[in-house]
This record gives structure tokens, C-alpha cells and sequence, in this order.
């Protein structure tokens, strides 16, 4: 009995665009994600289908990383520091003249990133155009997240707000992708029941969620998590396979972690003289990273070690064989006892590979080479191919879940954040009341309440909550909700007044300016 | 009295009214243990009513399923509290919150109620009757939709809704009740079921935290202690976290903390050479057999990182015409003795080094 494996990227960063500073740090945030993932990716597709490989993935592109890579600003700043980083390592392949390994490197970084910059010149600066002809052209199934990732069973007694953030989402992946979304990633995973409702008007006809999500439904899953089910409103959910998703993202039992594998955290930008490294860092007066590393993360006591590319691709090639073996195993298992074919469903954060897993994509790479070589027993399908082969499934309830520690709400829920909850309710009451105040505005007024939908649902994203908690950067996440909150109140009080301020309005627009067809009557 | 954890406001709340006055009252499910009340008084309102209370506060009262006049906790608020954690015993099961106070003369008075909330279930469904349904995923999901809603509103299953629609001559649409569950032997749900059962228990938290811990880890033992361990349930009635909860990031790099490093005096030596000179714009010059870029007033600068050993290094310039040509043959000795315990990175502690805790995050996962 065949099964099958559906690989699910999750790609997703807030919207970060600071037009006002020369360079911000924050928004290194996308600029390290497409040098490092998002542009690799789409060439390792693209490789795949040169290859004639089966390999079909599911990718989410959320709508504030797809406002991003849209945005003419944020890509000519891209490409500034893309050209900075080729110079940077063309000053290291001088410096490092005497060291043969680290040599080795620094002209390894001059190749990887000129090339790179020509990929991204080919494209002519649109990456979402070449994920969209990926998708067009069968490779890959494209799903849609909230608008701006904000985290749904929150909004779960604030049906309109719910609902802003669904259809604003699914209108988006239109405009960018000039067809429906089929299928849903639930930010963070969150799942409490209400979400159906939105989702089913949106069109919406599958999402994801964490192990315990499935395996505490109501009933219980005959088949766990290895087959969807439906709610009770049609729409399937698919629960997250936690072996699979084990060996990849484990703190103890983790791919990444390989000795032999290139050390995230050391970077030339923390390690090499200030004024030497200082044009090239994220932020002038702040040490950080530029993406040059030398080091193998080595483990054990003593000095790190220098990245040796031949040693890792060894332990790709042994961990995707693993990984593939493990994956046998498990379905020659579960075939054992189930009487249709399994699913496991194998999501994981898309910046993981290449990003903070450098080898990653090396590894998914040799995970579909390897696949195709040993001509396993086993199919890759994104959800969607899945529901065409088998739409007979058993209606259950999913239960409340996320996949944050704990599997629930407690990351964005909590003391370092919880202040931001009451502000943004009242917003939201706020703004459906303004919607049903205009049901006919006129231009300026019509303006207003977009641009007002616009900073509401920006305050209503989960990283900020998120970088509350983890305490990494909390001035920048609570000014970013304070802003965006303080922003939503002037156009509250404007709108009230029945006084639009044009030029007020216009600043707003020209900082905040994702989804520009924002339809804020989805909030009535 | 517990600390309310609103009272531990940070600066950016100064700039958003402390309340609103909405008088609404909010009840969340955190997880199968833990409720989150927060609500909306009007500074006025609160102060007043906290007058009047005969203990002087207000007071949370938790209720299984409905308001009734024997609540399962009755929590006394700090004066000021806009929010509260509470914990309860059980999951799966349905909570409403009820803020008031007891008045002289008057007994209790409710304020506020909140909306009801389900805490999410401990574990496991008890073994249920299964339904299936067919629902073909390319069947026009809008059209079935639009007629299905209006049965789904009156609480029926689609499943029920599709057969109704099929009665009223949508004959194309799948019949729930052709649908037969498959044939399933007691022997077979005992197998899947032992799979499940090894798959709950080994169940672990994974998500882009895990992955940084991950890496994190290979960095020593300062940076294990760093992290902290396991993630534990908090503990205190204010919801506080156990300390050492672990802390992590999920996506790129950015500005972050120092870290405060436990060491004691330390030392870091790094040696560098500078060359640079100038020569007509449009030269050729190598440095040690490689071309390098001219800045366009002919001068250039490159560094060279110089370990322990010798070295020579020819610098050639030659002519855009290639008829003239000048070289510096440059030789270099390094030998350096230590004394004591002298490292080569950081540079600088202040310097933010590169530790997952300096590290700025960002969502995803997603992590997202």
C-alpha cells in the first residue's frame, strides 16, 4: 500500500519597511531570507523540474512576506545590500590570503552571491513572479496565511476581526497570484474552532494543525494524524506527523545540529575588526550579522573548527538517507494496520533551511534525489493532490492547539505581552463600528478606513507578542504595536470628527502601505 | 497579595489609555490549565467600586459552565488589576468569569460577565462512534456553500447539510449517508491504536525555538545554562514563568541584548596588515596573483589577516597598455607568544557576540 509525504514550507516574516532610515536593522530580516532561503529555493525547484523529479511542495507565502518581496523599495534595498556582501566577500577572499580553508570559503561566498544577484537580476527583481510560475507550472501548491499572521483563536469572540484577516488574505493571494488559494496556513498553527466559518466563505478548503490538534479531536481520529479529517463545516485538516517533524527541528534529536555543520551564530560581523566590518552590518553602530561564516559548530570543548562544505555534504547525503529510511519504516508500519493509504504531513518553517539551517536546503535536496534513486514506495503530494485521490474522510472537531512551546496559547499569551490584548479588542470593535458608521464614504473617507484596517491588522501580528516574550528585541515590537495602535486612533478620531486629515493620512499611507486593495467592508 | 501582572506594564503602554471604559469583560483559554481574564473599567469605575467593596478589592469569580452562585474560584484582585491569569483544574471544560465584589448590606454584585470559553482538552477524546463524508475537493465548494450555510447555521453537521441539499435535487453532490466507513476489525484498532499511543507519549514541543536551542546547544556549556531547560507550566496564581523557561528566537538575526557573560578577565590579540597604495585608474594591480578592484581614483586598501608564520606578498601593478609594469615584493614575519589564556573572537564583549540570545527574532515559526 503506498503512502505519501507532504513537505510544507511555512514562509513567513512580519512587514518590516522603514522608508524613513537609510537602513534598519529589522528589515535585514528579509534580506538574510531571500539571500539565503527564499532565491535558493526557487532554484532548487527550478532544478527539480530541469531534473524531471517528483517533488511536489507546498509552499506558504504569507501576505506580509509577499507585500515585501513585492515592494520596489524593499527590493532596491535588497539588492544594495547584496552588492555590499559581494564586496565584502571579495575583500575577504584578499584577507584571508594566508588561510587556506577560510580562503576556500571567502571565494565560495564571491561565487554563491554573485550568482545570486544575477538570479535575482534574471527575475528582474521579482521573486514572487517566479514562485507564482512554479506554481503555474505545477511544481508547487502556494497557500495563503491570515494577512498579517495574527494569531486566530484570539480573535475568536471578535468574528469580524477574524474575518478581516481571512479575506483580506485570500484577496491578496489573488492579486499576487492571479488564482485561489486552496489551502490555509493557520499562523502558528492556531487552531480553535470558529476559524471554519471564514475560512469556508474565503474558499478555503484545508489547513493544518499540530499533532495533539488531531489526535485530541472530538471524536477520536480513527487514523491519528496519518489521515485528514473533516470539521463538521467540509473544511480537512491535516494533523502535523511528529517523527518526521522530530528529526528535523529536535533540540536533541535534530538534523541541524551535526557537528560538521556551518555555526549560525559565527559570523565575521561579530568577529572581525568594527571599522572593518561596519558598512557592511545590518545597522552602522551595531555589530551583526552579515552571512560571512568560517566555522563548523564543531561541538565538544576547545576552538571551532573550519567549515569543511565536503564534510557536511556528507552528513546531508547520511541524514536524507535517514530521513528517508525513517520515513519507510514508518509507512511499511502504519500500512501494517491502516486500510488506506497515510499521509504524513511534514510542515516546518521555510528559514530553517538555508537560513538558520545551512545545509537544509541541501538536505531537501537530497531527500527528493534520494527519494527518486531508491524509487520508494511513497509519494510526495501537497494536501490538495492528497483530497483529489481521497475525499472520503471522517468528521471530526480538531481541538484548540498551536505549535508554540506548550501547544497553546502561552507564547502569545502571557505577562510580557498580555498588555497588548485589550487595546487591540477595542480597536477592533472600533473599526467595524466605523465600517457600519460609512457604509457609502466618499474617496478621502474610503482612504481612511483602509488605511485604518491597514493599522489594525499590522498591530494584530503574532511576532510581536512573539518578541515580547522571547525578550530578544521587545522596544522594537512594542513600538511597532504602539504605532500602529496610536496610528489606528488618529484615523479613529478623524473618522469620528467626520475630519480627515489628507496630509496625515497621506504619511500614513506612504509607511504603511501593504494591500493596497484592502477591502475594509470584510470588517462589517 | 499576588502581583497583577498589568501593574508590570512596559513603557510603550504609557502611550495607549490605561482602559477605555468599555466595560467589557474577557475571557481566554491560555491552555487546559491556565484562563486569562482581562477587563475594561473605566479608571472612575474601578476606583469606585473598589471603594465601595467591603474587602477593598475587587474580586474574579470562575464558574463551570454557567454563573451560578457557587463559583470554583474566587480570586481577590490587587487594586489597580486589569488582567488576570488563573489557573483551573480541569480541561475540556467550559468556564464563565464574573468580576464584582461584595457590597455592604448588599452581598455580591456582578459588574461584569464574561463571554463563555472551553479550555482546550487535557488529552484524548473517549472512542466514538466514527461518520465519514465525501467531499470532493474540486466540486464548487462556493456554490455548495451558499446553499449549505443556512442548514449549517441550525447546527447541523455538512455532511447533513449535503444530503438535505441532495433531497432538494442537487443530485450531483456526494451522499453522506452512501458513504459507508470503512470496514475496520477490533484487531486493527488495537494496532493503530498501540502507534498512537507510543506517538503520544513521545510527543515533544518542536517548533523554530527548538531549532536555535538546537543549535545554541553546540556552543558549550555557558551557553546550556543560558538557554534554560524543559518548558515548565508557570507556577505562580499571576501566571509567573519558572525562570528557566527557555527563551529563543525564530527567525533572523537583528539588534539584541548583550549578553552578560560570566568570566572573569579575558584577553582577545588578532593581528591584521593593511596594504594600500595608488596607481593610474586604469592599472591592472595583483596582490599575491590576484587582481583586485581599483577605486576610481586609482587608490586601494585591502586587509590581510596575518596568523603566526611568514609570508611574502607580491603587489604588481602594470599599465593599461601593458607596457609598463612596477612590483613590491613585501615579506612579513609574525610569532607571538602568549601568556595566559589570550583568545582570538570577540572583539569586544560590549560587542554583542554572536550567542543566541543577542539574536533578534522575529515570527516564524514559525517560525512560524
Amino acid at each position: 500500500m503506498p503512502g505519501y509525504l507532504a513537505l510544507i514550507l511555512h514562509a513567513h516574516l512580519p512587514f518590516v519597511r522603514h522608508p524613513e532610515h537609510e537602513r534598519f536593522l529589522e528589515e535585514s530580516w528579509l534580506y538574510e531570507a531571500i539571500t539565503e532561503t527564499y532565491l535558493p529555493l526557487a532554484d532548487l525547484i527550478e532544478r527539480w523540474r530541469e531534473d524531471r523529479l517528483n517533488a511536489r511542495l507546498t509552499l506558504t507565502l504569507t501576505p506580509t512576506l509577499c507585500s515585501m518581496l513585492g515592494d520596489p523599495l524593499l527590493q532596491s534595498r535588497y539588492e544594495r545590500r547584496l552588492s555590499a556582501l559581494i564586496e565584502l566577500a571579495e575583500k575577504e577572499v584578499h584577507r584571508t590570503c594566508w588561510d587556506a580553508g577560510c580562503r576556500r570559503l571567502a571565494e565560495a561566498y564571491v561565487d554563491r552571491f554573485t550568482r545570486l544577484r544575477a538570479r535575482w537580476h534574471a527575475c528582474d527583481r521579482n521573486l514572487l513572479g517566479v514562485f507564482r510560475a512554479l506554481q503555474d507550472q505545477n511544481r508547487i501548491e502556494i497557500v495563503t496565511s491570515a494577512a498579517t499572521h495574527a494569531v486566530l483563536p484570539l480573535l475568536r469572540d471578535q468574528p469580524a476581526a477574524m474575518r478581516g484577516q481571512i479575506l483580506t488574505a485570500r484577496d491578496h493571494y489573488r492579486a499576487c497570484f492571479g488564482r485561489d488559494a486552496v489551502g490555509f496556513w493557520l499562523p502558528e498553527c492556531a487552531y480553535a474552532p470558529g476559524v471554519e466559518e471564514f475560512l469556508r466563505e474565503a474558499n478555503l478548503r484545508w489547513f493544518v494543525v499540530d499533532t495533539h490538534g488531531l489526535t485530541n479531536a472530538t471524536p477520536r481520529p480513527r487514523y491519528g494524524t496519518y489521515a485528514p479529517v473533516f470539521t463538521p463545516e467540509g473544511l480537512a485538516v491535516f494533523g502535523r506527523d511528529i517523527e518526521s517533524a522530530r528529526q528535523v527541528w529536535s533540540r536533541n534529536e535534530g538534523y541541524p545540529g551535526d557537528p560538521r555543520y556551518r555555526d549560525f551564530y559565527r559570523d565575521i560581523g561579530f568577529d572581525l575588526d568594527f571599522d572593518y566590518v561596519r558598512p557592511y552590518l545590518p545597522s552602522p553602530d551595531h555589530r551583526g550579522f552579515t552571512g560571512i561564516k568560517y566555522q563548523s559548530i564543531t561541538g565538544g570543548k576547545g576552538g571551532k573548527r573550519c567549515y569543511n562544505p565536503a564534510d557536511a555534504q556528507r552528513a546531508v547525503t547520511a541524514q536524507a538517507a535517514h530521513f528517508l529510511e525513517a520515513r519507510e519504516r514508518q509507512l511499511a508500519r502504519l500500512a501494517e494496520v491502516m486500510d488506506q493509504p497515510p499521509i504524513l504531513m511534514a510542515p516546518y518553517d521555510a528559514e530553517l533551511f538555508g537560513h538558520w539551517w545551512h545545509e537544509g536546503l541541501a538536505f531537501l535536496d537530497a531527500v527528493v534525489r534520494g527519494a527518486s534513486d531508491r524509487a520508494l514506495d511513497f509519494t510526495f503530494v501537497t494536501p490538495t493532490d492528497y483530497l483529489r485521490r481521497h475525499a472520503t474522510h471522517q468528521v471530526a472537531r480538531p481541538s484548540p492547539s498551536t505549535w508554540g512551546e506548550g501547544g497553546h496559547l502561552r507564547v502569545w499569551l502571557n505577562e510580557e505581552n498580555e498588555w497588548i490584548q485589550p487595546h487591540l479588542r477595542v480597536a477592533e470593535q472600533r473599526l467595524t463600528a466605523l465600517v457600519r458608521r460609512y457604509p457609502e464614504p466618499g474617496e478621502l473617507v474610503d482612504r481612511a478606513l483602509r488605511q485604518a484596517a491597514r493599522e489594525l491588522v499590522l498591530a494584530q501580528a503574532s511576532d510581536w507578542p512573539f518578541i515580547l516574550h522571547a525578550g530578544t528585541s521587545p522596544e522594537y515590537a512594542q513600538r511597532r504595536v504602539t504605532g500602529h495602535l496610536g496610528r489606528f486612533q488618529e484615523l479613529y478620531d478623524m473618522l469620528m470628527a467626520g475630519a480627515v486629515n489628507e496630509a496625515g493620512l497621506r504619511e500614513m499611507e506612504a509607511v504603511d502601505n501593504l494591500f493596497p486593495n484592502l477591502d475594509w467592508r470584510h470588517w462589517r | 497579595m499576588p502581583a497583577s501582572p498589568a501593574l508590570a506594564l512596559g513603557a510603550a503602554a504609557e502611550r495607549l489609555p490605561a482602559a477605555y471604559g468599555t466595560r467589557r469583560l474577557w475571557l481566554a483559554a491560555r491552555d487546559p490549565h491556565w484562563l486569562y481574564a482581562n477587563w475594561d473599567l473605566s479608571a472612575e469605575e474601578m476606583e469606585e467600586r473598589e471603594g465601595s467593596a467591603v474587602s477593598g478589592h475587587l474580586t474574579l469569580r470562575i464558574h463551570e459552565n454557567a454563573v451560578g452562585p457557587a463559583p470554583v474560584l474566587e480570586i481577590p484582585l490587587a487594586r489597580g488589576a486589569r488582567s488576570w491569569f488563573v489557573r483551573v483544574g480541569r480541561g475540556g471544560v467550559q468556564y464563565i468569569a464574573e468580576l464584582g465584589c461584595a457590597e455592604p448590606g448588599l452581598g455580591w454584585q456582578t459588574l461584569l460577565t464574561s463571554n463563555p470559553v472551553t479550555a482546550p482538552p487535557d488529552g484524548p477524546a473517549m472512542a466514538a462512534e466514527t461518520e465519514f463524508a465525501t467531499i470532493p475537493i474540486d466540486v464548487p465548494f462556493a456554490a455548495v456553500v451558499e446553499q449549505a450555510v443556512e442548514a449549517a447555521r441550525q447546527e447541523e453537521s455538512l455532511a447533513q447539510a449535503l444530503d438535505a441539499l441532495r433531497d432538494q435535487g442537487f443530485a450531483d453532490l456526494p451522499s453522506a449517508r452512501e458513504v459507508r466507513a470503512p470496514v475496520w476489525t477490533e484487531a486493527q484498532e488495537r494496532a493503530l491504536a498501540e502507534v498512537l499511543r507510543v506517538d503520544a507519549h513521545r510527543r515533544v514541543w518542536v517548533s523554530s525555538l527548538d531549532v536555535t536551542g538546537l543549535i545554541a546547544e553546540r556552543l558549550g556549556p555557558a551557553a546550556e545554562k543560558e538557554r534554560g531547560g524543559e518548558v515548565e507550566q508557570p507556577s505562580s496564581p499571576a501566571g509567573g514563568f519558572a525562570a528557566g523557561e527557555a527563551g529563543g528566537i525564530s527567525s533572523p538575526s537583528g539588534e539584541g541584548r548583550a549578553l552578560e557573560r560570566e568570566r572573569g578577565f579575558w584577553f582577545n590579540v588578532n593581528a591584521e596588515l593593511v596594504i594600500y597604495g595608488a596607481t593610474e585608474p586604469d592599472a591592472q594591480v595583483t596582490i599575491a596573483g590576484r587582481a583586485i578592484k581599483l577605486r576610481p581614483d586609482g587608490s586601494f586598501s585591502l586587509r590581510f589577516a596575518l596568523p603566526d608564520g611568514e609570508y611574502e606578498l607580491p603587489v604588481v601593478a602594470r599599465s593599461r597598455t601593458g607596457d609598463d609594469g612596477r612590483s613590491a615584493e613585501l615579506q612579513f614575519r609574525r610569532h607571538t607568544e602568549y601568556r595566559g589564556a589570550v583568545g582570538a573572537h570577540p572583539q569586544d564583549p560590549r560587542l554583542a557576540p554572536p550567542h543566541p540570545e543577542s539574536i533578534t527574532s522575529a515570527g516564524a515559526g514559525q517560525p512560524g
